[in-house]
C-alpha cells in the first residue's frame, strides 16, 4: 500500500510537470531558442562649441585731410565693404572715443555708404562739434565698423583725429592707431 | 446460513477493496497525453558587444564650429560602430541627448545629418556618403532604425554632420553642449 501510494504520488507530481513542459515547448518550441535576442548598448559623447561669430571689418579704411579752406574744414573717411559678405551686412557704425574714454555713437551709415566727411565751417556738418573739440586740442579716436545682425568686428580700424596746425588753415590730421 | 453470510461478507469486502483500489488507480491514470517529437537542440554560448569608436562609452571631440556671416557651417565627425561580440548583431541609434541643462543650441541651434561612409577619412566634404538621417534634422528627434546586420568583428562607418545656421539667422546660437549618441544593438 505504501509502495503504491509512492508511485501514485510520483505520477501525480510528474504529470503536471510534463504537461507544463509540453505546453511551453509547444508554445515556443525550437524557434524560441533560435530567436532569443540579446541586447547591448554603446554611447558616444561629443562636446560641441559654437563661439561668438567674428564679424569682418570694413576693408581699406582711410582718413585724409580734405580741407577746402577756412570755411570747409573736413576729414574724409573712406572704406570698402567687407569682401563677400555684403548680403548679410546690415549697416556701418561710427563712434568717437574721447580722452576720458567716453564712447559716443556718431552715426550709422547705410550699408551702401563708403564715405563720410567730418566737416565744420559755415556749412557745418554732422561732426562739427567734434571738430570744435579738435580745435581745442582734443584728439578723439574714431572707429568705423561694419554691423552684421547683432555683431560687429572686434578689431575695427581706429584713427586719431587731431588739429593739423591751425585748424581751418591746414585741416585735420588723421593717424591710424595700431591695433 | 451463517456460512453463506460469511461468504457474502467476504465477497463484499473483496469487492469494496477492489473498487477502492481500482478507483484510486483509475483517477491517478485518468490523464490526457500527447507527444510531439522535437529535434535535438544544441545550446551554445554567445556574446554580444557593440562599440563606438572602439569603446562602449566613447568620448569624441571637442568640436568647434566657427560661425560665418557668409552661410551655414557644417562640421563632421566620424563614428565607427563595431560588433565586438561573437554573434551577428544589428543596431540602431536610439536618440541623441544633451547634458542638462538643455539649451537652445541643442534644441534648435544645431541640425544633424548622418550618413554611411566607406571609412572615417571619407567623413568630409559636402554631404558625404549615403544618407541615413537627412540633413537639417533636429537633434532631439534624430534617430535611425535597425541597420543591416554586422557579422562578428564587422563594423560600419558613420559620419555625423552638425550644421549651424548663418550667424545672422534667428536660429543661430552661441555656446556649447555635450551631446550623447545612444546606440542600441541586438543579436540576430
Amino acid at each position: 500500500m505504501s509502495i503504491g501510494s509512492t508511485i501514485d504520488g510520483s505520477r501525480r507530481l510528474r504529470l503536471p510537470l510534463v504537461a507544463i513542459l509540453t505546453a511551453v515547448l509547444a508554445l515556443f518550441g525550437s524557434a524560441a531558442i533560435a530567436n532569443a535576442l540579446f541586447t547591448t548598448t554603446a554611447t558616444a559623447t561629443v562636446t560641441v562649441a559654437v563661439p561668438t561669430p567674428i564679424a569682418p571689418r570694413p576693408a581699406i579704411v582711410s582718413c585724409v585731410n580734405n580741407n577746402f579752406g577756412i570755411l570747409q574744414v573736413r576729414a574724409r573717411f573712406t572704406w570698402t565693404a567687407p569682401a563677400g559678405t555684403t548680403a548679410e551686412l546690415k549697416e556701418y557704425v561710427i563712434r568717437a572715443k574721447d580722452s576720458a574714454g567716453v564712447v559716443t555713437e556718431l552715426a550709422r551709415p547705410l550699408k551702401t555708404t563708403t564715405t563720410v566727411d567730418f566737416q565744420a565751417g559755415v556749412v557745418g556738418g554732422l561732426f562739427s562739434g567734434l571738430l570744435a573739440l579738435i580745435a581745442g586740442g582734443a584728439q578723439p579716436l574714431i572707429t568705423i565698423n561694419a554691423v552684421f545682425g547683432a555683431y560687429e568686428s572686434p578689431s575695427a580700424f581706429t584713427y586719431r583725429l587731431s588739429s593739423a596746425g591751425l585748424l581751418g588753415l591746414t585741416g585735420v590730421g588723421c593717424t591710424l592707431v595700431p591695433a | 446460513m451463517t456460512r453463506r453470510r460469511n461468504v457474502a461478507i467476504r465477497t463484499g469486502v473483496v469487492l469494496v477493496w477492489l473498487l477502492a483500489a481500482l478507483a484510486g488507480a483509475g483517477i491517478a491514470r485518468a490523464a490526457w497525453a500527447d507527444s510531439e517529437p522535437i529535434s535535438r537542440q544544441r545550446l551554445t554560448t554567445g556574446r554580444v558587444g557593440l562599440t563606438a569608436n572602439g569603446s562602449a562609452t566613447a568620448a569624441i571631440g571637442p568640436i568647434t564650429i566657427t560661425p560665418s556671416f557668409a552661410g551655414p557651417v557644417t562640421q563632421h565627425f566620424p563614428v565607427t560602430i563595431a560588433n565586438v561580440g561573437n554573434v551577428g548583431l544589428t543596431y540602431q541609434l536610439d536618440n541623441i541627448t544633451a547634458a542638462a541643462p538643455t539649451n537652445a543650441l541643442f534644441t534648435t541651434g544645431l541640425t544633424v545629418r548622418v550618413s554611411k561612409v566607406t571609412g572615417s577619412a571619407a567623413c568630409t566634404g559636402t554631404n558625404p556618403g549615403t544618407t541615413i538621417i537627412a540633413a537639417g534634422s533636429a537633434l532631439p528627434t534624430a534617430t535611425f532604425a535597425l541597420r543591416p546586420p554586422l557579422p562578428p568583428a564587422g563594423s560600419e562607418f558613420l559620419c555625423f554632420s552638425l550644421t549651424i545656421p548663418l550667424a545672422t539667422n534667428a536660429l543661430f546660437r552661441e555656446g556649447s553642449v555635450a551631446l550623447t549618441l545612444h546606440f542600441h544593438g541586438q543579436s540576430l
